[in-house]
């Protein structure tokens, strides 16, 4: 791994194509479930590696993908905020993410699919990185900033959301404005 | 935590790394070059007008500097004449009168003239 960095610091396309190889479907994966949008995940992802490329000389430990994570997210919610205003300021309706599952997929699984979508950003990264990208809460923090204790709370949080507004999907009722997420 | 749904397990078995369920594209190494080498041209036209600014600022600030500069000695002879010194002799003594004093009229019918004047104790201030 530090033999890869260094062939990036030296900005070698080789190098990058290696780590590209390794870690593009793993990030746009977690961008897809993040922005609940393929074509804007597929966009932050390509963003993500060029700023690798740019800003591999600011990386200081030997975890690259810790550190490409916290690009990734660092795009991301950035993109999500911009979404925000867009629809803050727009006078046409702009239309709700698509969900990624697809049609041939249990209604149950869309569901929980759309909650995920639904709870605030930062619950929702932690919880993506931790249960699907297996990240240590140590790493979340250095991916989002902040302290272990904040992500242990965020996790515990979000599960708490997620149990709450599947029950009343669960009975057919619609459960966004009945528990705030 | 623990009690988590059954739905939310699947999903989230769904994406484990194992099988992440999207695919980002086969040109997708492309892409990231081509925006890799926009983003380069960008930075050299950004680093060009950077460049060519700081150096207009730079001619810039030598013109000023040029055209402000500090008192000359041309400068001094004029302000001797404005605070004249006292003069202790009686003697007239010859004041220096700048060469290059020059005079306009707007009707053309003034004449002038330059001579030497000189002070006596009385005239003194």
């Amino acid at each position: 791994m530090k033999e890869l960095i260094e062939r990036l610091k030296n900005k070698d396309d080789e190098a990058l194509k290696k780590v590209m190889k390794m870690y593009k479907n793993e990030v746009y994966n977690y961008i897809c479930l993040m922005m609940g949008h393929k074509e804007i995940a597929r966009d932050i992802t390509q963003d993500t590696f060029v700023k690798v490329y740019f800003k591999i000389h600011t990386l200081r430990s030997e975890n690259l993908r810790t550190w490409i994570f916290k690009i990734a997210t660092n795009l991301a919610r950035t993109e999500l905020r911009k979404l925000k205003i867009k629809k803050i300021f727009s006078i046409s309706e702009i239309s709700d993410s698509e969900y990624l599952l697809g049609e041939d997929c249990p209604d149950n699984e869309i569901i929980a699919e759309q909650i995920l979508a639904r709870l605030p950003e930062k619950p929702r990264s932690a919880i993506i990185m931790k249960e699907i990208y297996d990240f240590t809460l140590e790493e979340i923090a250095v991916i989002l900033n902040k302290p272990v204790s904040t992500v242990k709370s965020m996790v515990f949080r979000g599960f708490k959301q997620i149990r709450a507004a599947e029950q009343p999907q669960k009975g057919g009722i619609y459960g966004k404005q009945e528990y705030g997420i | 935590m623990e009690n988590k749904n059954m739905e939310f397990e699947k999903i989230i078995s769904r994406y484990k790394l194992s099988s992440q369920p999207f695919d980002v594209g086969d040109d997708f190494e492309t892409r990231v070059f081509s925006k890799i080498k926009r983003k380069k041209t960008q930075r050299k036209v950004t680093l060009s007008v950077s460049i060519g600014i700081v150096a207009a600022g730079f001619l810039f600030g030598l013109q000023a500097f040029l055209f402000h500069q500090p008192p000359t000695l041309r400068d001094r002879s004029a302000q001797s004449i404005t605070n004249p010194t006292r003069v202790e002799s009686n003697a007239k003594e010859e004041v220096p009168v700048m060469e290059d004093v020059v005079f306009s009229s707007s009707d053309s019918r003034a004449s002038y003239a330059i001579e030497q004047v000189g002070y006596t104790q009385k005239d003194t201030i």
